[in-house]
């Protein structure tokens, strides 16, 4: 049997949080606590580039939120002096899925990592992004374990050699965004601790969205996987790393054209019913026909998995960035707070003269 | 078929009868109806409802047995009772899974209808035995057997509404029903307002339960199988308004109750587990009341989500089992941490591991109590029987609240399916449950504001701040790191790890501090000459040890009672009280786990009574084993047979039993 949800009509991410009056800045994003991540950690970047960003969201500083669980980047909280909890390992989508649901005024955000969110808390991930629960998730991928000192994760390329696996791991690596898609999360995007203005750019988009946006950050850890994104930030190879992905944008990318356009492009591969990477100047006048352009807005997320699965499993030579998908869909606490609104209104009058008359109920009788 | 004139009718003081039948022969549903109808009447009662894992176990077999035994008297009781007086058996399974625990001259309701040589093979008789009564190889011999085409007489009864014979064989428990009803005076009318609610949409069914519910009341009346009536009369109760719950229903009121009284909206995360499902099925009901059910993806997931909404400023609530404490034990050490308000529900069931999921047992007080990493002291509350999971449940909330802190709340299997007549309170006489919010401090002379704490604490409880975002000036993180004191930073510092980890244990040891005085039950005291020996228990053992020291001071020896509510920290009083008795007996439905505590704690030598059945204990088993201990205390020979008190003695003539006149 199926009911009427009476969804209550879809909004910005942030719509019901209070604006603060005042223009805000980084430094008062910042909290006393010293910072204690590794010297060149990518840790720092998006630090900062969050530090730099709130303010520009234009919320109440009080009304924000920061849960992460456990891992290097899940220090985060401690850094921003907003409301945070540093919870436990793989469990920051329940807590912040506890927390959005009982209040629609916050502005919920979980810092998570490769292992935290991708191995112990697996779970509670493609659950929050099936619900789409409003919060925004952001999963720091190193493609190690930094904090137990180098272990691989559930990113790693097969066939790593780390402390744990000397003679390479064997496990398969997942592909963040692909798991994020295959869960029908509403809003998957990925993006590179490095560049601060696409990061910047993608974390206005996630925060804007209403729902679990899921943003993966590539990023670099300089002790245990040093260089793990050099393609994708070396300026003599990141063109034909970085497959750019832009709303309503032809895909392409590669050395440049005379018009200053790539030479390389994504088109359907008839073959696999996936997509490829091939050179423009093999398709002659077909370009314009054949060569994908990108639509985040597509409510069948099939060519966004398509799309996600060009990265590469092992070393990273080629990844996607940008936002692959950003759909409308009714989301788990608004609705389950319209459900108490609605048994709310059914129902006026004093809590506690009707709890006399809940508990008074049924088949009861009087002694005198 | 002649017309009885006048049937003799019988007093009795007390009856225990089981229902007993296949899986899906509705036979909760049965004896459900039955105790409503005797609670209308207004006896008191005890019920016990016993039934397989399996939603359909498979037919005929003994495994696949459901039974609901109910207990009904004119006077004040405390158990389901040792053994039934009365069976009422749908199929041969039944019939022998239960005969064991019947006494002598009880008497047995057969539907003779599924007796077929199948069924009987199925349940492991070689020969149909309800060919041989009154043989003397009677198998039954010691019992009172009406055998009765049941099914039979309900097809009967309802072939007027043209239902397929599977259909109309169906309502065959409205038919035992009816009988049994008519057998003990029960009032009918709530049972036909019942069946007119529930099959409100089909019509067909709807008249089919009430014809053959009638048509078993009118069987009872005219037959001449039934020569004798019993009337049980109510029970003289205090004034109230009263009603029938179980144990799940009403520790779900009390969790309401709990978001009035202290005016907060309650969260409650949870994974589906026997038996504390009915806890979120409930709750799932009263969003009206501001109650938001999260059912989440795994049992972990539901505490989380509770966390967070206790960090946003909810009455969070996760509810489960002992599995499901086993997996949420990392986060309630994180609620610790936190100190955040948080109740937890164990209605325990029979373990370790998957173990016996429908059945009861009392064996997680250890968990509760230690089961997590680290010195993670919380407090502990359990009631003693179903109408006092409300009153606990309230008690967790207060707890939670006051303290800033997760509480265990320990039902069980028993208490939550279970049922008793409950006075229902008077909102006035609930407590108040205050949420003392934290609030941003004085501004200094120059206009800036301290820096909030959010580690300091209150010095009579030692609660630290509840400060849920969205009040500027109050920003602060928290975390499963040790914190600093009053700043909550992070600290590695040893001495501060220290002082922590006493101030955490302190602050739950404070909670003793707000606990009435512990109850005595010791009528000998009076009289100068108190008791030898004490009966200690916890949680649902309290009517079944009730009702052995009852049998004790019946057969005339003095044994005091004492029930805990509180498991952690203990009342303040409890060591005193002990330290008054020669011999301290701890009833348990585990093997001694609070025996353990008692003994820890007070250097106390505990002697333990363990069952470990999925049922509950036995009063007759409990008073033996205090009538050992008061014979070894007072170098007496106890004999419990004895009756010391002059008492209306019962009709011994009827079938059915009166002999252990104390339960």
């Amino acid at each position: 049997m199926t009911t009427d949800l009476n969804f209550p009509g879809l909004r910005s991410g942030v719509e019901l949080v209070p604006n603060s009056e005042q223009a805000q800045t980084g430094k008062e994003y910042t909290s006393d606590q010293e910072v204690r991540w590794c010297p060149g950690c990518g840790d720092y970047a998006v630090l900062k580039a969050v530090q730099g960003f709130l303010p520009d969201l234009g919320l109440r500083r009080e009304n924000i939120v920061f849960i992460s669980g456990i891992g290097c980047s899940s220090r985060f909280p401690y850094y921003l002096d907003t409301y945070g909890m540093h919870s436990i390992h793989g469990r920051a989508p329940s807590i912040a899925t506890g927390i959005a649901t009982a209040r629609e005024d916050l502005s919920v955000w979980v810092v998570t990592g490769d292992g935290d969110a991708l191995s112990i808390g697996g779970n509670h991930l493609i659950h929050a992004l099936r619900r789409n629960v409003n919060m925004t998730i952001l999963l720091f991928n190193n493609r190690i374990y930094g904090l137990t000192k180098g272990q691989y994760s559930p990113t790693s390329e097969a066939g790593k050699i780390t402390k744990s696996t000397p003679m390479g791991s064997l496990d398969h690596p997942f592909n963040p965004v692909s798991l994020a898609l295959g869960a029908e999360g509403s809003f998957v995007a990925r993006t590179i601790d490095s560049d601060r203005k696409h990061l910047t750019a993608v974390l206005s988009a996630a925060a804007a969205h209403r729902g679990t946006s899921f943003v993966e950050i590539y990023q670099n850890c300089p002790i245990f996987n040093d260089g793990a994104f050099d393609a994708l930030k070396n300026p003599d190879t990141k063109a034909d790393a970085i497959i750019p992905l832009v709303h309503g944008e032809p895909i392409r990318f590669g050395a440049p054209d005379s018009n200053g356009l790539g030479t390389k492009g994504l088109i359907r591969d008839s073959e696999t019913g996936g997509v490829k990477v091939v050179d423009l100047a093999d398709l002659g006048d077909a370009v314009e026909d054949r060569l994908l352009v990108h639509n985040a807005y597509n409510p069948d997320p099939t060519m966004a998995f398509a799309i996600s699965r060009l990265t590469d499993s092992g070393y990273l030579n080629q990844s996607p960035i940008g936002i692959f998908r950003q759909v409308e869909r009714p989301t788990y606490d608004d609705q389950a707070r319209a459900q108490v609104g609605e048994a709310r209104a059914a129902h006026p009058g004093d809590r506690t003269e009707r709890l006399a008359a809940l508990i008074g109920g049924g088949d009861t009788w009087t002694v005198v | 078929m002649s017309v009885q004139q006048g049937k003799q009718v019988k007093q009795l003081d007390r009856v225990i009868i089981r229902f007993a039948g296949d899986s899906g022969d509705g036979m909760q549903l049965t004896g459900d109806r039955f105790t409503q109808e005797s609670a209308v009447f207004g006896n008191d009662l005890v019920t016990l409802p016993n039934f397989p894992a399996e939603i359909r176990a498979p037919q005929g077999t003994l495994p696949g047995v459901s039974s609901f035994q109910v207990h009904f008297a004119d006077h004040d009781i405390l158990t389901a009772g040792d053994a039934p007086d009365v069976l009422v058996a749908m199929n041969p399974a039944a019939l022998k899974a239960n005969l064991g625990d019947l006494p002598k001259g009880a008497a047995i309701i057969v539907d003779t209808h599924d007796f077929t040589a199948r069924n009987l093979a199925k349940a492991g008789y070689a020969t149909n035995p309800l060919d041989v009564l009154g043989d003397v190889n009677d198998p039954l011999g010691a019992f009172a057997v009406h055998a009765v085409d049941l099914t039979g007489m309900t097809i009967e009864a309802v072939k007027e509404f043209g239902l397929s014979r599977k259909d109309a064989a169906r309502a065959k428990n409205m038919f035992a029903l009816g009988l049994l009803s008519w057998m003990y005076g029960r009032p009918t009318e709530p049972t036909v307002t019942f069946l007119e609610k529930r099959f409100a949409k089909v019509a067909d069914i709807r008249d089919a339960n009430i014809a053959a519910f009638k048509a078993g009341w009118n069987f009872g009346e005219t037959t001449e199988t039934f020569v004798v009536q019993y009337e049980i009369k109510p029970a003289p109760m205090a004034p109230g308004t009263y009603r029938n719950i179980t144990g799940n229903l009403a520790l779900a009121y009390g969790l309401v109750a709990g978001g009035v009284q202290s005016g907060l909206p309650v969260f409650l995360g949870s994974y589906p587990i026997t038996p504390a499902s009915d806890i979120l099925h409930e709750l799932s009901k009263h969003k009206a009341f501001g109650v938001t059910t999260f059912q989440a993806e795994d049992e972990i997931a539901g505490v989380g989500a509770a966390i967070g909404a206790s960090f946003a400023g909810s009455l969070a609530v996760t509810t489960t089992s002992g599995p499901g404490i086993a997996l949420k034990s990392e986060a309630i050490g994180l609620a610790v941490m936190t100190e955040l308000p948080l109740v937890v529900v164990d209605v325990q069931r029979g373990g370790p591991s998957t173990g016996l999921p429908t059945k009861t047992e009392q064996a997680d007080l250890l968990q509760a109590m230690f089961g997590r990493n680290g010195e993670a002291p919380l407090p502990i509350v359990a009631p003693r029987s179903p109408g006092d999971c409300f009153d606990a449940a309230l008690e967790a909330c207060r707890i939670a609240v006051t303290y800033r802190t997760p509480v265990m709340l320990l039902s069980d299997g028993y208490l939550a399916n279970g049922s008793e007549p409950w006075r229902i309170p008077e909102l006035a006489d609930l407590p108040t449950i205050d949420p003392n919010f934290a609030a941003p401090g004085p501004q200094d002379p120059d206009g800036t504001t301290s820096a909030f704490q959010p580690y300091a604490r209150d010095p009579h409880t030692l609660a630290r701040p509840w400060a849920p975002p969205g009040v500027a000036g109050l920003e602060h993180r928290i975390g499963g790191l040790e914190k600093a004191d009053i700043t909550g930073n992070i600290s590695y510092d040893p001495a501060n790890h220290d002082l922590m980890v006493r101030t955490r244990q302190a602050k739950v040891d404070r909670i003793a501090e707000s606990l009435p005085p512990l109850e005595v039950d010791d009528p000998s005291a009076e009289d100068g000459q108190g008791a030898k020996v004490v009966a200690l228990g916890w949680g649902s053992t309290y009517g079944p040890i009730g009702a052995g020291v009852r049998r004790v001071r019946k057969a005339g020896y003095r044994v005091a009672q004492v029930h805990l509510r509180h498991l952690n920290p203990f009342p303040k009083d409890l060591g005193e009280i002990l330290a008054r008795y020669d011999k301290v007996l701890v009833p348990e439905m585990n093997l001694g786990q609070l025996s353990m505590l008692i003994r820890a704690k007070y250097l106390v030598d505990a002697v333990g009574y363990n069952q470990v059945r999925g049922l509950p204990l036995k009063a007759a088993e409990v008073a033996e084993a205090i009538g050992e201990l008061i014979s070894q205390a007072e170098g007496i020979q106890v004999d419990l047979s004895a009756d010391a008190t002059p008492a209306a003695s019962p009709d011994a003539s009827t079938a059915v039993s009166t002999q252990e006149a104390l339960s």
